[in-house]
């Protein structure tokens, strides 16, 4: 055995194709791969601990992100003592092994093999678009094959046609081996199960489900199997268009709050395509429709690149230099603060933008404008995540990273469509549903989790809109009436004061589910069930969306969340948690950087005198003790006239804020709207300056995604605009007598780690070692915290809150007689302003109101007429669509076209602690309509 | 301005009503408010509030004016 050369595990490079899945136990068995000795977890096949040598074997059907299948027979070994010549795909090692991958018997086998692929396949490699990119040429040329004996006139797949239905990938079947790569990927990795493989032997061929052209089969495009085809029979468009490309830049989505790593692929300064990274730490490969495909926004005609002033919103738009426009913004801001005091403007900041483009922003409202004016869009979605958790954990964060749900019994899903709105990890939690765990949904409406393939939720409590509380509250009174308290981790963890008075005001018949019953519509002894679920499961989880948090109770809602996880124990280790489903893909992060008006970097409170002579000292400013305004103040006090200059990073309000007409008015009122942003949005419409911002695609920094995980972006080409965000915020902050002299997002970073003790160990420089890193990330976690709240909670001892139900004020009326409610949808990305821009329109290419068939019926009404929604803030049209997802009395919707004016019907009703708009609860009415609208 | 001129004053009457019915405490309502409000709105708000508690009275809820009178 000393003769023998021993491997060192840790030199394997894990970005390569190692061929099956690791495999997890702590023990280790020791085998030799053509004589060179390995240890490796027990479980792990032959093929990988080959390949962690650097002995590759050829494979064709075998890809580490999948099982094993061992169809194709290419990877032959030979095992001393044992006969024949195994798969080494399938072999799974034992101790004392020992394998030869390369023997004069096994080269001609896979010769063999290798020959009957080739013979059946069309001989195009030079004119091939995956010249250069296919495994199956590079398998011919691993097994040495030059000569093919069997010529292609017997019976072959070389006729068949292709199918370019989906509008970013085709399917070529001609060059397809039947390898099941993308079958497998589709219900493996993506849950999907689209593709089978239809007829058998020679006849055998892959079929979108029942041999339907992809754009018409459940396929959901999220490109896995286009990723896992080894030829070029699944392939990109985009290749086919462009070639193959010739380097590479690691960056991140810019959609959705999972943050999904992408390898973007380039040709010179154009991309090709778009590659989810293996080593993602939210990811791990995979990717969905938006982040694969739907990134062509970037450079759609309708952006502008050039800034652009204009004396008052009746006059034409006048592009003009960088200079001109920062000058003439700073000057109209410095006036309206010269005239009406610092209180009169303020600023907006992004979830779009990295970490160091809303850092600057604020840090320009607070030192530069003189004012805690400062909000953020997520004061539109996520604002009471950060009220609830911080009062009851004592941070405004996620407890888990994504991976811990692969350790969950039971998943409770609230308020949140995991499968459209934020993909990656729905394929995620799908697979572990599908491995046993139980699933209890809370929406009003039958989201796709609740019935999908191989999955179906054991438990879905069909709440009315508006009663989350409610629910939360007959659930967490069964545990504590039925002794279902874990006793012990309360005693441990939380503050007792708090625990026993929850539990006096849980334990209360008004809380009981019988009662409650009647408000919520749910069944009591659903709700029961459901409650005995979650708390006997062992590891139980609660993801969230907006569907907790955009009601007048997010923020009890969150709390009542946090008290749940408490009293049952469910917090502080993997498989348990609570957490957040961020919308935008950098709500956290602008969350962290200290967006509110109420707080610094970190969720520090403005009024703490310690945190703020740092700021101040370190930014050489005096800062001010009491909170500013939150965007519903600004427009408020805007239509009043007190409130009179906005700079608005990368955000539409006019278009994403409650009560179009109320946020129109207000813009209209003010002096100086600057807005910036990729195109001319709809609030760009009441905006004297134009900044042009640059896409993900351009912009160095990071995003931080709903894990806490810091992302890096890295620019993929250089700015369309000339200057990156940070800089043309800078250079207005100079022109309005504060500088920022930065030299770089990373020298930004430096600061915000200097100045915010979670993030005091993040560094670019680490970010690029490690790949992303979770805050807390500082001298006690130095390579971050994947789960918080191990030992003890933030804020020291858990807080319980008791949470009492208080109805909305928006309900159902004679007038009003229905209740809207609203989402989103896989292919769309909320306002649309991005996807609406890419061919992702052919999955959703106008919002629709699905009612349920009795309220139809009532009113007159067929699946796809026109018919006019109106609340009492206004009206719109929208066509119908008959659904049974929902309950009679609700009617659902999306808002990703701007035409469909969803927000003139929202009210400004919103959470009572953060204002975080009602968006999942408006009384409406709605009738035939004769057409459209103009 | 064609938009009401007291959008802003219901807007505040309507928050701080719905904080003291939310506040998550039933023993001391008034002391939470205050603390709240103290927490989340601008002293301006806080002053416009003041004034709305002095001049129309009956818009505000008793936790609200207890509050107000906490803070003074
Ligand atoms: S693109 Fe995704 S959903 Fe569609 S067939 Fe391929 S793996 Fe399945
Ligand atoms: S389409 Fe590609 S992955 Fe699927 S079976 Fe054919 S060759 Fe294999
Ligand atoms: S799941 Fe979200 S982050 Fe990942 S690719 Fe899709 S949109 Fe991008
Ligand atoms: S790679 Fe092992 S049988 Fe195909």
């Amino acid at each position: 055995m000393n003769m023998v050369q021993q491997f060192d595990p840790a030199q394997v490079d894990m970005s390569r194709d190692l061929g099956t899945p690791g495999a997890h136990s702590d023990v280790m068995v020791n085998v030799f791969i053509d004589g060179m000795a390995v240890s490796v977890p027990e479980g792990t096949s032959v093929m990988r601990a080959a390949a962690m040598v650097g002995a590759d074997i050829p494979k064709l059907c075998a890809t580490d992100n999948l099982n094993a299948f061992g169809s194709c027979r290419l990877c032959l070994v030979e095992i001393e003592g044992r006969p024949g010549t195994p798969a080494s795909c399938t072999t799974p090692c034992q101790e004392g092994m020992a394998v030869h991958t390369q023997t004069p018997r096994l080269d001609k086998l896979r010769k063999g093999v290798m020959e009957l692929y080739i013979s059946d396949h069309p001989l195009d490699c030079l004119t091939c678009p995956a010249n250069g990119d296919c495994e199956l040429q590079d398998m011919a040329g691993a097994v040495g094959l030059r000569t093919v004996r069997y010529g292609s006139e017997g019976e072959n797949h070389l006729h068949k046609g292709k199918d370019e239905s989906n509008p970013y990938f085709t399917f070529d079947a001609s060059k397809c081996i039947v390898c099941s790569r993308c079958v497998r990927a589709c219900s493996e990795v993506q849950g999907t199960f689209a593709l089978t493989i239809a007829g058998r032997g020679f006849g055998s061929e892959v079929s979108p489900s029942e041999q339907q052209p992809f754009l018409d089969s459940e396929c959901v495009s999220c490109g896995a199997c286009v990723q896992a085809c080894p030829t070029a029979t699944l392939q990109e468009k985009s290749v086919i268009e462009l070639g193959v490309p010739s380097r590479k830049v690691k960056t991140t989505c810019a959609y959705c709050g999972v943050g999904c790593s992408f390898v973007a692929e380039l040709r010179g300064d154009e991309v090709v395509r778009m590659v989810p990274d293996k080593q993602g730490g939210a990811n791990a490969g995979h990717s969905c429709v938006k982040g694969r495909f739907a990134w062509g926004y970037a450079q759609h005609q309708d952006r502008v690149t050039t800034p652009m002033v204009r004396d008052s919103i009746e006059d034409e738009w006048r592009p003009v230099a960088w200079d001109e426009a920062i000058a003439f913004a700073a000057e109209r801001l410095n006036q309206i603060k010269a005239t009406h005091g610092v209180d009169a403007i303020g600023g907006i900041t992004s979830s779009r933008c990295t970490n160091e483009e809303v850092y600057v922003v604020q840090k320009m409202v607070r030192a530069a404008f003189g004012t805690n004016n400062v909000d953020t869009c997520a004061r539109v979605c996520h604002s009471p995540t950060g009220y609830g958790l911080k009062q009851t954990f004592g941070t405004s964060a996620g407890t888990q990273d994504f991976a811990s749900v692969e350790h969950a019994d039971a998943i409770m899903v609230i308020g949140a469509n995991p499968t459209d709105a934020h993909p990656v990890f729905g394929s995620r939690m799908k697979r572990r549903l599908r491995a046993g765990a139980d699933l209890i949904v809370v929406d009003p409406r039958a989201i796709d989790l609740v019935r999908s393939p191989h999955i179906e939720a054991e438990h879905h409590l069909q709440l009315l809109p508006g009663t989350n509380v409610a629910v939360l509250n007959a659930i967490s009174h069964v545990i504590a009436t039925e002794g279902l308290i874990d006793e012990a981790f309360v005693a441990e963890r939380c503050d007792m004061a708090s625990f026993r008075a929850w539990e006096s005001f849980i334990r209360l018949p008004e809380n009981s589910p019988e009662t409650l019953a009647e408000v919520t519509g749910v069944p009591a002894e659903a709700v029961r069930a459901a409650a005995r679920a979650y708390a006997t499961a062992g590891n139980a989880a609660i993801y969230y969306g907006l569907g907790v948090t955009e009601h007048s109770q997010g923020s009890t809602m969150v709390m009542a969340m946090a008290n749940l996880a408490m009293a049952t124990g469910n917090i502080g280790r993997l498989g348990v948690g609570v957490n957040p489903l961020r919308g935008q893909n950098n709500v956290q992060g602008s969350c962290d950087m200290g967006s509110f008006p109420h707080e610094f970097v970190g969720y520090r409170h403005v009024s703490d005198d310690t945190v703020r002579e740092q700021f101040s000292t370190v930014w050489g400013v005096s800062l001010r003790e009491e909170p500013g305004k939150r965007i519903p103040n600004m427009l408020d006090a805007a239509i009043s006239g007190t409130f009179r200059g906005i700079y608005i990073q990368g955000e539409d309000i006019a278009q994403s804020d409650p009560n179009t007409q109320h946020v129109t008015a207000a813009l209209k009122a003010m002096d100086c709207v600057i807005v910036q942003d990729l195109f001319l949005n709809e609030t760009a419409q009441f905006a004297h300056v134009f900044l042009p911002g640059t896409s993900f695609l351009e912009k160095d920094g990071t995003f931080t995604n709903a894990e806490r995980r810091i992302n890096r972006v890295r620019p993929v080409m250089s700015s369309r605009t000339g200057l990156s965000e940070w800089e043309a915020t800078c250079a207005l902050s100079e022109a309005m007598g504060y500088p920022m002299p930065y030299q770089s997002a990373s020298e930004i970073m430096d600061e915000i780690a200097a100045l915010t003790p979670t993030f005091a160990g993040v560094s670019f420089e680490l970010l690029d070692t490690l790949g992303s890193v979770q805050w807390p990330c500082n001298e006690q976690a130095p390579t971050g915290t994947p789960i918080m709240h191990k030992e003890r909670f933030v804020r020291g001892e858990g807080q319980f809150i008791t949470t009492p139900y208080v109805p909305t004020d928006e309900r159902s009326t004679r007038k009003f007689p229905l209740l809207l409610t609203t989402g989103r949808i896989l292919s769309q990305y909320n306002v649309g302003a991005q996807t609406r821009r890419t061919d992702n329109v052919v999955w959703h290419a106008e919002d629709v109101l699905d009612i349920h068939e009795a309220d139809a019926e009532a009113r007159g009404v067929k699946d796809g007429d026109w018919v006019e929604i109106a609340s009492r803030a206004g009206a719109t049209r929208m066509r119908v669509r008959i659904s049974d997802d929902i309950p009679a009395g609700v009617v659902y919707t999306t808002f990703h076209h701007p035409v469909s004016g969803t927000n003139v019907i929202t009210t400004d009703n919103s959470d009572w602690a953060t204002n975080c708009p009602e968006y999942k609860v408006t009384a409406v009415e709605i009738r035939p309509a004769a057409e459209q609208p103009a | 301005m064609t938009t009401a001129p007291s959008a802003e004053h219901q807007r505040l009457v309507k928050m701080a009503n719905q904080i003291a019915s939310n506040i998550p405490t039933r023993t001391e309502v008034a002391a939470q408010v205050g603390h709240h409000l103290r927490q989340f709105w601008t002293p301006g708000m806080r002053a416009a509030l003041a004034q709305i508690a002095d001049d129309t009275p009956e818009q505000l809820s008793p936790e609200v004016h207890a509050a107000l009178e906490g803070m003074a």
